[in-house]
């Protein structure tokens, strides 16, 4: 029992090779390669019906996969029945027995598993502890706010020790302040079990917030995989540049290299562009996209200068958001830190903004 | 304004009490008819008496018509509440519009006119020579209670989260044990409704009966038919008195009880 016991650190990782699912003629995962790292907290993040929930109940075994496999710790799992996974899982919407009180919802796992009463008791008391909920042992799950209900679901799926635990949107149906403290929590737990998890969100400041890596995906495929820190600095592409964070796009014709930099012409002027390991060598002549991050415009002279006129400029507290409009046309969001002598530029005035030859990344299109 | 919102409420109560009295007019003949110490129908002249009450306990055929219609009824319920529980269990889990299609299927019996269902039937249990069995009576009568399972049974797994079960399952739990100990006790209410439906259903089911039965299966509306075409018996009064007191106790009982589990419902 104590080797069993939920702080016993054991892990165990996952490998997803060629994974395709199909619903008639439509292609809801298309060739998922992914590997999590025993330990490892990954997040599948994408928009709605990217196929996230797909991937995770194909893991849970919830979903029979068209082609490809799966292997949990080396061992294919593809034909094994869900029961037989010994996968923990958060469902959205938490999926707790509306008949069975907190204390019960947890002891199904292990009344299903034999485990002797006594044992039971012992081990439900326990893993209400790590969730602190140990005071709402004897209500029923309609009693509970929608954070104390998640906590049950996370114990549940907790409370028999699985080697991994899978959350489908654990957070989504939580008001935004409690979303933040429970991600905080979660994080936690992930840290002081050291099991396996794989999360699923739309939500990208979770996914960041939480996540050592993030597998984003669209449409079906997963596009880059990553920490969170490298998705948002380097994203692969233009999809993933807006939605992980907000992006401004430039596109345009790479007519100078140079050892470290390309110069670009697009219609707005030259662009001066640091070129990056991760971007590949770039020819004379191909046109490129680039993405821009709003919170690296500054107002005035810069290496990279665009005269523009400011269609707003927002006072949002802890950061000014100016947005303007090049004679070409092109719109550009920046977004600022104000010092205190600092005013906000006025609607309508031309105003020059500016960037690091550094600050852009080339994106391929969608 | 007033005016205008309650004289339609007016007109709403005096026809609901209209209504009312319509249903129960017929108590205030039944009732007085079965008291009465003739041998004919006819309203007690003076005297009472419950000689009409004292026949259907002592009179063989009346037991044993009431020992029918108990048998089918109960066979009833036992049939069409598995079948229509597992079938409203099924299309729930498959969701969708493919259940929306196949949801018609089990409702099937309620659109088709009684007359139509009993020649059907009667011509099937022909054919299987089975006609008159208790068999065949409680499979037609499964087969018209089948719809008014699915649906109560269906409308209480509405409430219901689907993946309950797929929890269940991912908790360690087999398919069956997870549809069985998980599911079926969150849908109690719509059982338990639904046996009650299929239980009235058959017991005072007679289009079909009449023409499936003959003298094997001798079920109470049976009897009655068949009393009321020969003889103009006031047993048949008490009978229906009695029933209707069994009724209104089954369902006084069954309303104390909801409305007790209401005020009862959990506090914060
Ligand atoms: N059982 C199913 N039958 C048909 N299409 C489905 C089914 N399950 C999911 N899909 C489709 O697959 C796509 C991905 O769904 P899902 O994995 O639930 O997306 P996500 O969780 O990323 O929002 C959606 O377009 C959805 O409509
Ligand atoms: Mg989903």
């Amino acid at each position: 029992m104590n080797a069993q016991s939920p702080v016993t650190p054991l892990a165990t990782d996952i490998r997803i090779t060629g994974l395709s699912k199909y619903f008639g003629n439509f292609g809801a995962l298309l060739d998922i390669e992914l590997k999590v790292a025993p330990g490892e907290f990954l997040t599948l993040l994408g928009p709605s019906g990217s196929g996230k929930s797909t991937l995770l109940m194909s893991i849970a075994g919830f979903v029979e996969p068209s082609a490809g496999n799966i292997l949990v710790g080396g061992k294919s799992v593809i034909s094994t029945v869900p029961e037989k996974r010994n996968f923990g899982v958060v469902f959205q919407g938490y999926a707790l027995f509306p008949h069975m009180t907190v204390k019960d919802n947890l002891a199904y796992p292990l009344k299903v598993r034999g485990v002797p009463k006594a044992q039971i008791a012992a081990k439900v008391q326990e893993t209400l502890e790590l969730v602190q909920l140990s005071h709402l042992a004897s209500r029923y799950p309609k009693q509970l706010s929608g954070g104390q209900q998640q906590r049950v679901a996370l114990a549940r799926a907790l409370v028999f020790s699985p080697e991994i635990l899978l959350l489908d949107e654990p957070m989504g149906a939580l008001d935004k302040k409690l979303r933040h403290d429970l991600q905080l929590e979660l994080r936690q737990l992930h840290r002081r079990l050291g099991r396996t998890f794989v999360n699923v969100t739309h939500d990208q400041e979770e996914a960041m917030a939480m996540s050592d890596r993030i597998a984003i995906m669209n449409a079906g495929r997963i596009i880059q995989v990553g920490r969170p820190r490298d998705l948002y600095d380097a994203p692969k592409t233009r999809f993933i540049a807006d939605f992980l964070g907000k992006s401004n796009f430039l596109t345009g014709r790479v007519s100078e290299i140079s050892a470290s930099e390309a110069l670009i012409e697009t219609d707005s002027g030259m662009i001066r562009h640091r070129l990056r390991e991760s971007e590949g060598r770039l020819s004379k002549g191909r046109e490129v996209h680039l993405a821009l991050r709003p919170e690296q415009i500054t107002l005035g002279e810069a290496p990279n200068t665009l005269s523009a006129t400011v269609e707003s400029a927002i006072f949002l507290g802890n950061y000014a958001e100016v947005t303007v409009r090049t004679e070409r046309g092109l719109q550009i969001v920046g977004q600022m830190a104000l010092r205190e002598s600092e005013q906000l530029p006025v609607e309508g005035a031309q105003i020059k903004v500016g960037w690091e030859p550094s600050a852009t990344v080339i994106v391929e299109p969608d | 304004m007033e005016n205008r919102s309650s004289l339609p409420k007016v007109l709403v109560i005096t026809i609901a009490w209209l209504v009312i009295g319509f249903l129960i007019a017929p108590m205030f003949v039944t009732f007085p008819i079965s008291l009465t110490s003739e041998r004919y129908l006819s309203m007690p002249d003076g005297e009472i008496s419950f000689r009409h009450y004292q026949t259907l306990v002592e009179d063989s055929a009346w037991i044993s018509a009431f020992m029918d219609s108990l048998i089918v009824a109960t066979g009833t319920v036992v049939v069409s509440l598995t079948i229509g529980t597992l079938a409203a269990i099924g299309l729930w889990q498959i969701g969708g519009r493919p259940a929306q299609m196949l949801r018609i299927l089990p409702l099937l019996p309620l659109i088709v006119p009684p007359v139509v269902s009993a020649l059907a039937l009667s011509r099937a249990w022909v054919m299987l020579r089975m006609l008159d069995t208790y068999p065949a009576v409680i499979i037609s009568h499964s087969i018209l209670a089948l719809p008014f399972v699915f649906m109560t049974v269906s409308a209480s797994l509405e409430s219901v989260d689907k993946r309950i079960v797929q929890a269940a399952r991912s908790l360690g739990s087999g398919p069956f044990r997870s549809v069985f100990g998980i599911v079926i006790p969150n849908v109690k209410a719509g059982l338990f409704t639904g046996g009650l439906f299929a239980f009235f259903v058959s017991w005072d089911e007679i289009v079909v009966t009449l023409f499936i039965t003959g003298r094997n299966v001798f079920t109470l509306p049976r009897k009655i038919w068949s009393d009321l075409r020969d003889s103009i018996d006031p047993a048949i009064a008490a009978l229906s008195s009695l029933m209707i007191a069994v009724t209104i106790v089954v369902a006084a009982i069954y309303l104390t009880n909801t409305l007790l589990k209401q005020r009862k419902t959990p506090k914060e």
